[in-house]
């Protein structure tokens, strides 16, 4: 039989690096724990200790600052959702509001979300929209990493097993901009993404036409991606239902999506375009939205 | 306040489930327990060539590892004889028991059980569609020596476990006259009872008897079931029930009793067996997969006059109850819409290498109901009808007779029920209104209630309260909770809380044909109007002595007899009860109730062992869907239930039966597939793959219960729980028919389908 896995929770900052400087990869982050208890249910991890942060002090909140948006690492589902500085933010708080159902939501982290780097990661998408900024933390240094260089693959990043991460950033959202997340499941709740897709348009006002376009796609490669390909056929154009079913397609290029008993190879290709064009046409109604209320 | 008929109550066993005080099969506990882990078959198919058990053996806190060798030399089974407790010489399904190994902990036994090594080698699995193709092994070479539990054998050969076959003459002159002729082919997947209770069972073997503690549905089954296998007499197993975690037909018949049994008797010790939930998906007697084909012959007026039905349904590895549903499409199919003419008919029932299946409830008639209406809907637009109008130009009236020849008295309430629907969701109205990509689909059916019988016990206390003995018992649905309960309180006088029923116990209780079927609150609520009015009278006639006044002139009203009119002349039932008790004996009364037979045509087909629906019952659904263009998941927007209840005894109760049966065949419409591999393995093997639906997916059901009262139940009524799963799949899968314009043929109806369908017909345009 496989020996205990001890659980400490820890109550200050130092006591999370100083473990993680000695036990490395023996010991292992729990936030809210969704993915980490299922992984240990399934014998897919055997660390010595698992390192509880749920009570370290100030990474919980929401902040706006230099830079922009500040995500500390135990800010949960449920706050993106709700906090008035995310809540309208619909790449995220969409999204947030649609991983697995309320229990789900009310522990489960952001920051747990991107660490344990499934493909199908519902708030990676939204978080590439809006360039979040990783920070990481070990005793006695600090380092801050694009997200797209901090994912590297399926259960995979660029984290080494003495750091921390403390927290994301996400850049100042433009004016005029309008931004949506777009899920497949076969149910309202409770599903791991098959398709999800963020984008977010900026329209400039003076001539109507697309000033930037934002798209990234998840559960349809190994790791959630920008689709520059959809991103370039965008810039420039008029937004129109064709225009965005073009994307959609464009969108196709670097997919390369499983065959899994949740759904076909086939299905996640067809849905991907359809889901991005939709996702298309509710941030330009988004950002329609914004302007008439201005 | 005394509890009325037709009122609410709260549910006799709902606090304690609520506050998870409740007693439930897994939470079954006796001093010395040991427990149970299965070693089972890790392949569909193959011959067991050997077991080796001695690693396991000596694996700490083992008590003892049970195989093949140690279980008697006898054979068990619902309808046919075909099964024994563990593998001896091959195994059929990937799954089957093969060991048992007994420790004193879960984890220990558990522990051991990977340790046993088991060796097998593999043959191509059988699946319904080599059987079918008569391509493959025979499952069960000895199939000529079953033996047929109720002595009656029926068709069957090789790998086909039951042939049903109707041959009518003048099927072939219906078609060479026909002005059109519609065919259809639609097959359906196995979908999974999915309760929240993992199926447990705990058996003690002592002084040559057997005793289990269980959460089943049907404790006689159960007894018969370890008797059989066991080779002991009925007498000899005792079967006491527990609080059921949902059941909805996979604990009818006895799964893991007969495991706990045998280990209980080769170890000397309670022994619990106790499923994960990997194991009980893995082996759960499912509703089975089916693949049909219905042709009909039109003539020029647009009339049925004649039909081909064909069902192939997978039986799996062992027959259950299986034999008996091969027989049911011909109490389906052509009735409800009048055919002037002969229907052939052949339904077969397949041996395969998958677990086998089993009842679930409203069994194949989900699948049969959407064959039949989504062809009525081919008929309608072929012939260029609206489907509704067509299907009430043909609807069946009083009198007319399914194709097994029963007479069905009460049919009319089909076109009410109709008519009801009218006015609650108006037809033409809806069909204006739909938004884009949105359909709307009808269904018609008739349904039954399980005739088997049940007793009643009821004991009045010198305290006033009554007791009600029984084996009938409560799978979550409220008819013991509520419905007996209601209908013994509501004769007697009682108030809430004043009722207390009892759990099942096979050596307590008089017979009972279990919680299938709709059965329990019209079948042995018969037996407990009887028994409780018999109670009233001896309460009545030792109150009329107490008060001095005519038993005419007395009535029990809240817990009290009095005499009519004068409210002071009174006397607490208690005090009535234990006047009896201490003079003329204690005030007593059991009732029992099966209904009768229901005649039909012996000469319809050959094979039939179910031939009739008693105590039928009458329905209307309609469902209205939307499509999502961008996912294809269909959205299940707006549901209307038209169910004839024959009397509604509580409403609550009722209510929750439609909802909850209209939540599963949602589920079994558009999110359940339980797909079966080439492999024979079942292809969704957790919850996380397995879609069960959502409340977030659940539209809030309209309910119409129409009072036409049963002409033999007690109280009129009729059975309720199953019938709303029955029209299920078949208003939801015409509704998707009529949004997409596109027929699908597979139950469920998956997001797949939808999308490829939407992107085909896009690729036409
Ligand atoms: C029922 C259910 C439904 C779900 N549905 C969805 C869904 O719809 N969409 C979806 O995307 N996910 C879903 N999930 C997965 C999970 O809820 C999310 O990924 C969640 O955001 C993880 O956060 P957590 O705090 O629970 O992470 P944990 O399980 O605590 O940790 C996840 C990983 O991140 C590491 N980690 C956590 N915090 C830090 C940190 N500060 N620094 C470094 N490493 C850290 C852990 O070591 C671990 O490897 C579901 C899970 C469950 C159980």
């Amino acid at each position: 039989m496989q020996s205990p896995v001890r659980f400490h929770s820890a109550t200050t900052f130092e006591e999370v690096v100083d473990a993680l400087d000695e036990l490395g990869s023996e010991a292992r982050l729990i936030a809210g724990g969704t993915d980490v208890m299922i992984q240990l249910a399934r014998g897919e991890l055997s660390p010595q200790v698992l390192l509880h942060i749920e009570r370290v002090p100030g990474l919980g909140t929401v902040a706006a600052g230099e830079g922009g948006l500040h995500l500390g690492a135990l800010v949960t589902h449920a706050m993106v959702r709700s906090d008035p500085a995310t809540c309208a933010l619909a790449a995220l708080a969409d999204a947030a509001r649609q991983v697995g159902g309320w229990q789900t939501q009310a522990i489960g982290t952001v920051v747990g979300n991107i660490v344990n780097a499934s493909p199908a990661a519902d708030l990676t998408p939204g978080l590439l929209v809006h360039d979040a900024m990783v920070h990481l933390s070990r005793r006695g240094s600090e380092r801050t990493l694009p997200l797209d260089q901090f994912v590297k693959g399926r259960r995979e990043t660029a984290r080494e097993p003495q750091e921390l991460v403390t927290g994301i950033t996400i850049a100042p959202t433009p004016e005029h901009s309008g931004e949506a997340f777009v899920k497949v499941g076969r149910r309202k709740a409770m599903e791991v993404s098959i398709v999800a897709v963020a984008t977010r348009l900026v329209v400039d006002p003076s001539t109507g036409t697309i000033a930037d376009a934002r798209v990234a796609v998840g559960a349809v490669s190994p790791i959630p991606h920008r689709a520059p390909a959809s991103e370039q056929l965008l810039i420039g154009q008029r937004p129109t239902a064709d225009l965005f079913a073009a994307a959609g397609r464009a969108a196709l290029e670097g997919a390369d999506p499983i065959d899994d008993v949740r759904a076909s190879r086939r299905y996640r290709l067809a849905v991907l375009p359809r889901a991005v064009a939709q996702a298309l046409s509710r941030s330009s109604d988004h950002v329609d939205a914004a302007r008439s209320v201005a | 306040m005394s509890v009325t008929i037709g009122g609410t109550m709260d549910r006799t066993d709902g606090v304690a489930k609520v506050t998870g005080k409740a007693q439930y099969g897994v939470d079954h506990v006796e001093a010395g327990m040991a427990h149970a882990a299965v070693v089972r078959s890790p392949v569909p198919a193959g011959r067991l060539v050997g077991v080796d058990v001695g690693a396991a053996r000596r694996m700490p806190e083992v008590v003892g590892v049970v195989t093949a060798a140690d279980q008697p030399d006898s054979y068990g089974g619902w309808v046919l004889q075909d099964q024994r407790i563990l593998a001896s010489d091959q195994v059929r399904y990937e799954g089957e028991p093969i060991a048992i190994v007994v420790a004193e902990t879960r984890a220990a036994a558990i522990a051991a059980a990977a340790a046993v090594r088991v060796e097998i080698e593999e043959w191509e699995a059988v699946t319904m569609a080599k059987a079918v193709a008569g391509e493959g092994h025979v499952i069960h070479p000895d199939w000529q020596s079953y033996v047929p539990t109720f002595g009656v054998d029926h068709p069957r050969w090789g790998n086909c476990a039951c042939e049903v076959r109707a041959e009518p003459d003048g099927v072939d002159e219906a078609f060479a006259r026909a002005a059109h002729v519609v065919e259809d082919t639609f097959t359906a997947n196995r979908q999974y009872q999915a309760y929240l209770e993992p199926k447990a069972a705990t058996a003690s073997y002592a002084d040559g008897r057997y005793i289990l503690h269980t959460a089943t549905q049907y404790p006689f089954n159960v007894r018969e079931r370890v008797a059989q296998l066991m080779g002991v007499r009925l007498s000899d197993v005792r079967v006491v029930g527990k609080t059921i975690g949902g059941g909805f037909g996979a604990k009818l018949d006895g799964w893991v009793e007969p495991l706990a049994a045998l280990a209980a008797r080769v170890t000397g010790r309670t022994v619990q067996v106790r499923l994960s939930r990997a194991e009980d998906i893995l082996t759960c007697p499912m509703r089975e997969n089916a693949t049909m084909t219905i042709r009909t012959a039109l003539d020029d007026e647009g009339r049925m006059i004649g039909r081909q039905f064909t069902c192939e349904m997978d039986n799996g590895a062992y027959s259950g109850e299986m034999p008996w549903l091969a027989s049911l499409p011909l109490t389906v199919i052509g009735a409800v819409y009048k055919l002037h003419g002969p229907m052939r008919a052949v339904c077969r029932l397949w041996y395969t290498n998958t677990p086998p299946t089993g009842a679930f409830r409203g069994v194949n008639g989900v699948y049969l109901y959407m064959a039949q209406e989504q062809h009525m809907d081919h008929i309608a637009d072929t012939l260029g009808v609206d489907r509704r109008e067509y299907r009430l130009r043909h609807l069946f009236e009083d009198g007319d007779a399914s194709r097994t020849g029963q007479v069905l008295e009460q049919a009319g309430i089909l076109r009410q029920a109709f008519d009801r629907l009218e006015e609650r969701a108006p037809w033409q109205e809806i069909l204006d209104n739909l938004g884009p990509n949105q359909g709307v689909g009808i269904a018609a059916a008739v349904w039954m209630t399980n005739p088997l019988p049940g007793e009643v016990t009821i004991k009045m206390s010198e305290d006033g309260t009554a007791s009600l003995v029984t084996a009938a018992n409560d799978n979550g649905s409220g008819a013991v909770s509520m419905g007996l309960t209601q209908i013994v309180a509501s004769t007697l006088g009682l108030s809430e809380g004043d009722v207390r029923a009892s759990m099942p116990d096979t050596d307590i209780s008089g017979y009972d044909g279990g919680s299938q079927g709709s059965r329990t609150t019209a079948i042995v609520g018969t037996a407990a109007l009887e028994a409780s009015t018999k109670v009233r009278e001896q309460l009545l006639a030792t109150a009329a002595g107490l008060l001095e006044a005519h038993v005419d002139d007395i009535e029990l009203v809240d817990g009290q007899a009095r005499v009519k009119g004068s409210p002071s002349a009174t006397v607490p039932l208690g005090q009535v009860a234990a006047a009896a008790t201490f003079t003329g004996g204690a005030v007593t009364a059991t009732s029992s109730y099966a209904t009768p037979p229901v005649p039909f045509d012996a000469g319809c087909a050959t094979g039939a062992l179910f031939t009739t629906m008693c105590t039928p019952t009458y329905h209307v659904h309609l469902a209205v869907v939307e499509v999502d263009d961008v996912t294809g998941n269909v959205d299940v927007v707006r549901y209307v239930v038209v169910q004839d209840a024959g009397k509604v005894i509580s409403p609550v109760g009722a209510r929750g039966q439609v909802q909850g049966g209209i939540a599963q065949g949602i589920g079994y419409s558009l999110y359940e597939s339980q797909r079966i591999g080439d492999d024979a393995r079942l292809v969704e093997r957790s919850l996380e793959s397995y879609r069960l639906p959502l409340a977030v997916d659940i539209p809030d059901v309209e309910v119409v219960f129409l009072e036409n009262p049963d002409p033999q139940t007690g109280l009129g009524a009729k059975g309720i729980g199953e019938a709303p799963i029955v029209l299920s799949a078949a208003a939801i899968s015409t509704a998707v028919r009529h949004a997409t314009g596109r027929t699908f043929n597979a139950i469920p109806i998956t997001p797949e389908d939808v999308m490829f369908a939407l992107q085909e017909a896009e690729e036409v345009r």
